[in-house]
């Protein structure tokens, strides 16, 4: 295995160790979660174009969710902006990792256009964590009924995203 | 060595279509998922967490590729010489959705590559086209495919892939690079038209023959002065005609023995007699002469007529290269007889390159002899395996089942060299010359032997 690939592996393991790292500072953390998520790390370093990367990364959100308080102060929504961060690296770290040749070195061209749109994805998650924690902080009064117009709604422009996606003429066939 | 570029066109198009990957698939499911649960069960982590993931897929999604790319790939050169390189290239013409190239080679008997992990990576610069390459060096003659290859372009953050099953390309012929060869006697009995060896008529040559009387026809050039002012009578010198010669290559593929470590490497029967027939026909052949091949128990390899000339060297090597050694089953057996009922020219010098092992072939120089035509046997058994007392490695190239009867192999490999000592002493005997293959020279002394046979009076079985 080259030597970018031997890197993009460790940067896999390491933004997963570190998403269960950064459930426990912000006071969060279940050893019943943290384990089997240790382990499907080290399944999946071996095996990054396996579809137990989507399963990772799915625990990694329930384990957040589930044993993490909501956010309270910047400290807090601070570690849920490094933790979006980290999600974008494991995907993109195994995503880059089944895109070239295990044993052949990655071209340093491409790991910089790579590294410059992942700069801004996560430039771009900033305003959606900005808007989620000032909206949570000044806990604003919201409509049930229009959430779920507006659920509906995310909803069908996924359904029509996806139908256009199959109707295009190079994913047709 | 790499052999001179060719142009990129003769490089075969590869058709696929553009799939969406798993990793897509995972941003997508997981991303939508995360955002819709984050909205619906109010939680902004899980809108946060799976934001990136979102706009990795919205990214990937947007800038899909909306047609296909333009691939071409393949070795750079069909055929090569032992030692030669190429380059097997996938080119990718710029367009949308290339960003990332990748291939990777499956590994091919007797070839060297560069990277020795027989993949590379490539990136687009949006511009020109994207070329990846593993260099590729044949170390062994033969008919061969480079791959297959796995090839793959991907688009922005490796969400859509373009990428064919796997990428078969034509077979490469390694033809074989000829040992050092030449002969200073000539051929025997040169029965052609015109060339470099002295025939036994008298005609137009070089070399000189006797002083005779003058006859109507002779040129007045001829005339030898001399003699005829001494005796009254015009006298001519006469010539022996130069005439060019048929030699006829018998290769024996019924069995390759030995280990093939390619050029420069140790060399199995097989080997040396390719290598050794090849080196031959380019002796002869650039002399002028004719020279027809026969590979004895391999299948599929045409039989060549003799013919001249530089294109019939390429034929020759070409026809070398496709020898594979025969597998010993009855089918092969039953061609071997089909092909040792061959015609043989008038005059013709046969060349058996054999290891000896195989009893017909040796019978059959035999009978070519008994019928009065000139025939060497080349011995092509390498020279560390002629020993009664092989070592465990040696014994295991030469006995399949080596490693587990040691004791019953070695007896075995001493009762078959006793064997083939037996048959080859029963040749010479019979008269006909076996000589171990030693580049050049090799044939002289066994040339002038026959030439001065074939001036004494002989009785022939016809």
């Amino acid at each position: 295995m080259s030597r970018s690939h031997l890197v993009l592996r460790a940067l896999l393991v390491l933004s997963s160790l570190g998403l269960v790292g950064l459930v426990y500072a912000a006071g969060g953390g279940t050893l019943l979660l943290a384990v089997p998520l240790v382990l499907l790390t080290a399944w999946v370093v071996t095996r990054p174009e396996s579809v137990l990367v989507t399963l990772l990364l799915v625990g990694h959100a329930i384990h957040w969710v589930t044993s993490a308080p909501v956010p309270q102060g910047w400290v807090g929504w601070t570690w849920l902006l490094l933790g979006s961060w980290l999600v974008l690296l494991l995907h993109l770290s195994a995503s880059a990792a089944v895109t070239w040749p295990s044993v052949a070195p990655v071209p340093r061209a491409a790991l910089r256009r790579w590294g410059r749109r992942a700069g801004v994805v996560a430039l771009a998650t900033v305003p959606v964590w900005a808007v989620a924690a000032v909206t949570r902080d000044q806990s604003l009064q919201g409509e049930a009924s229009m959430t779920y117009v507006a659920l509906a709604g995310l909803t069908l422009l996924g359904g029509a995203l996806y139908l256009v996606a199959r109707q295009s003429p190079l994913t047709r066939r | 060595m790499t052999a001179p570029a060719q142009p990129a066109e003769e490089l075969a198009p590869v058709r696929a279509s553009w799939q969406p990957t798993p990793a897509h698939t995972r941003a997508t499911v997981a991303g939508f998922a995360m955002v819709v649960f984050g909205v619906l069960v109010r939680r902004p982590e899980l809108l946060v967490l799976g934001t990136p993931l979102f706009l990795v897929s919205l990214w990937s999604f947007v800038t899909r590729p909306d047609r296909d790319p333009v691939v071409a790939a393949g070795p750079r050169h069909l055929t090569l010489r032992e030692g030669q390189g190429t380059r097997w290239v996938a080119q990718v013409q710029p367009g949308p959705g290339v960003e990332d190239v990748g291939l990777a080679l499956m590994g091919t008997p007797h070839t060297d590559f560069e990277p020795a992990a027989r993949a590379v990576s490539a990136a687009s610069d949006g511009v020109g086209p994207v070329t990846a390459a593993v260099a590729c060096r044949s170390n062994r003659w033969g008919r061969r495919q480079l791959g297959p290859a796995v090839l793959s372009v991907s688009g922005a953050f490796g969400g859509y892939r373009w990428a064919p099953d796997v990428v078969d390309s034509r077979p490469v012929t390694t033809v074989p690079l000829p040992d050092t060869f030449s002969a200073r006697v000539p051929v025997p009995r040169p029965d052609g038209l015109v060339g470099q060896n002295r025939s036994h008529h008298a005609g137009d040559g070089g070399e000189f023959a006797d002083i005779r009387q003058f006859r109507f026809g002779d040129r007045l050039r001829r005339v030898h002065w001399p003699v005829s002012i001494r005796t009254g009578q015009l006298h001519v010198t006469s010539t022996y005609a130069d005439q060019d010669s048929e030699v006829v290559l018998l290769v024996d593929a019924m069995h390759d023995i030995g280990t093939s470590e390619g050029a420069g490497g140790r060399s199995s029967s097989l080997d040396n007699a390719v290598r050794a027939a090849g080196a031959i026909a380019e002796h002869y052949l650039r002399t002028g002469d004719r020279v027809g091949l026969r590979v004895l128990g391999a299948r599929g390899v045409p039989a060549l007529d003799s013919a001249a000339g530089k294109n019939h060297l390429r034929r020759v090597l070409d026809t070398l290269a496709r020898t594979t050694a025969s597998k010993g089953t009855v089918a092969d057996e039953k061609r071997l007889r089909g092909q040792l009922r061959h015609r043989v020219g008038t005059g013709a010098l046969v060349v058996v390159l054999t290891p000896a092992i195989s009893s017909e072939v040796l019978g059959h120089a035999l009978a070519l002899s008994r019928r009065g035509i000139p025939v060497i046997v080349i011995d092509t058994l390498p020279s560390e395996l002629a020993s009664p007392d092989l070592d465990a490695h040696l014994l295991d190239t030469v006995m399949p089942e080596a490693d587990k009867h040691p004791q019953a192999s070695l007896l075995a490999w001493r009762m078959r060299l006793l064997e083939r000592e037996h048959e080859m002493r029963r040749a010479r005997e019979a008269g006909v010359p076996i000589v171990p293959w030693s580049g050049p020279g090799t044939l002289d002394i066994v040339l002038r032997d026959l030439g001065r046979r074939s001036r004494a009076p002989r009785v022939v079985s016809r």
